[in-house]
């Protein structure tokens, strides 16, 4: 008895995830599908179709936040995890991971605050460029301008030599 | 010896790193005697700011930290020995472990005046990720 309903809840919630979900990203339906059974199927039982209209927006706002707060489910190289890992804009994160993802152009941080030199003996601003292995973050990442990212590399290599910056990071132990 | 168009000799910056292993006394005296030898070679020196002991990115000669000093100073360009033999002196004294020599361009001049009158810096936007 039991068995039959639950298997009938089961199919209900899944059938409707699909159409809510088609309006919002590529990678919800999944996420979705796999949410509503495990939580909802108690209650769907006696709720029957109604609770599932009701439960939409939520479940594709937990959806949305997911995709916001945690990469998609694609081949993440140890840099781009990195990255991740340092980067917090969720606007970011859909940039790097998503490889067919439209663009949005990167500003330049030193012509946007107006440097004119870029000092090896300030590190702070240096470590900004610099992954956790110490090594150096291509442009593509930083949106650093040709002009400046020349000036950022003999900036940090001579901030090595007078090692004010790591070489290579010691955390791999 | 200045430029034909009377503007100063080119500035130059010396960072160099000192055995932490010292006592004050001991890197008080270097730091002095660097000085001088600079002075000694035909450089006129600016400002010697010591920055301290700090913690090395990286150990040199299986020290942890080293004692931190730039110097400022000018000096002619071109065909002098004073910088070639300050170099040398640098590199075989055992008590300094690193040193780094820069001769300023206008940009890097134009820096140094403006951390010298204590203006602010701009400073990058927070929006670049940080590790």
């Amino acid at each position: 008895m039991a068995e039959v309903t639950n298997t009938d809840a089961d199919a209900t919630p899944e059938a409707a995830a699909p159409e809510t979900a088609a309006p919002a990203e590529s990678g919800a339906p999944a996420v979705e599908a796999t949410q509503i059974p495990a939580t909802e199927v108690g209650t769907a039982l006696e709720e029957a179709s109604v609770p599932t209209s009701a439960e939409q927006p939520t479940a594709v706002e937990q959806a949305a936040q997911q995709m916001g707060s945690e990469p998609a489910p694609r081949a993440v190289t140890p840099e781009v995890a990195a990255r991740l890992t340092a980067a917090s804009n969720p606007d970011d994160l859909q940039r790097i991971v998503a490889p067919g993802a439209q663009r949005t152009k990167l500003q330049c941080p030193f012509k946007a605050a107006g440097v004119e030199y870029i000092d090896y003996k300030d590190v702070e601003t240096l470590k900004r460029f610099v992954n956790e292995q110490g090594k150096m973050l291509p442009r593509r990442m930083t949106g650093v301008s040709a002009k400046y990212q020349r000036q950022l590399t003999t900036a940090i290599k001579r901030a090595r030599h007078v090692a004010l910056l790591p070489f290579a990071a010691d955390n791999v132990k | 010896m200045a430029d034909a168009d009377g503007s100063k000799d080119p500035m130059y910056e010396l960072m160099y790193i000192i055995n932490p292993v010292l006592n004050e006394d001991q890197t008080k005296d270097i730091v002095q005697r660097v000085t001088a030898y600079l002075s000694d070679n035909g450089a006129a020196v600016e400002t010697v700011e010591e920055k301290g002991s700090q913690r090395l990115a990286y150990p040199i000669e299986k020290k942890r930290n080293g004692y931190y000093v730039t110097v400022n100073f000018r000096m002619a360009q071109g065909d002098n020995p004073g910088l070639l033999k300050i170099e040398r002196a640098l590199q075989i004294n055992d008590d300094i472990m690193r040193h780094l020599v820069l001769r300023y361009d206008a940009k890097m001049e134009r820096h140094y005046e403006a951390v010298k009158s204590g203006a602010e810096l701009p400073k990058i936007a927070a929006a670049t990720p940080q590790a």
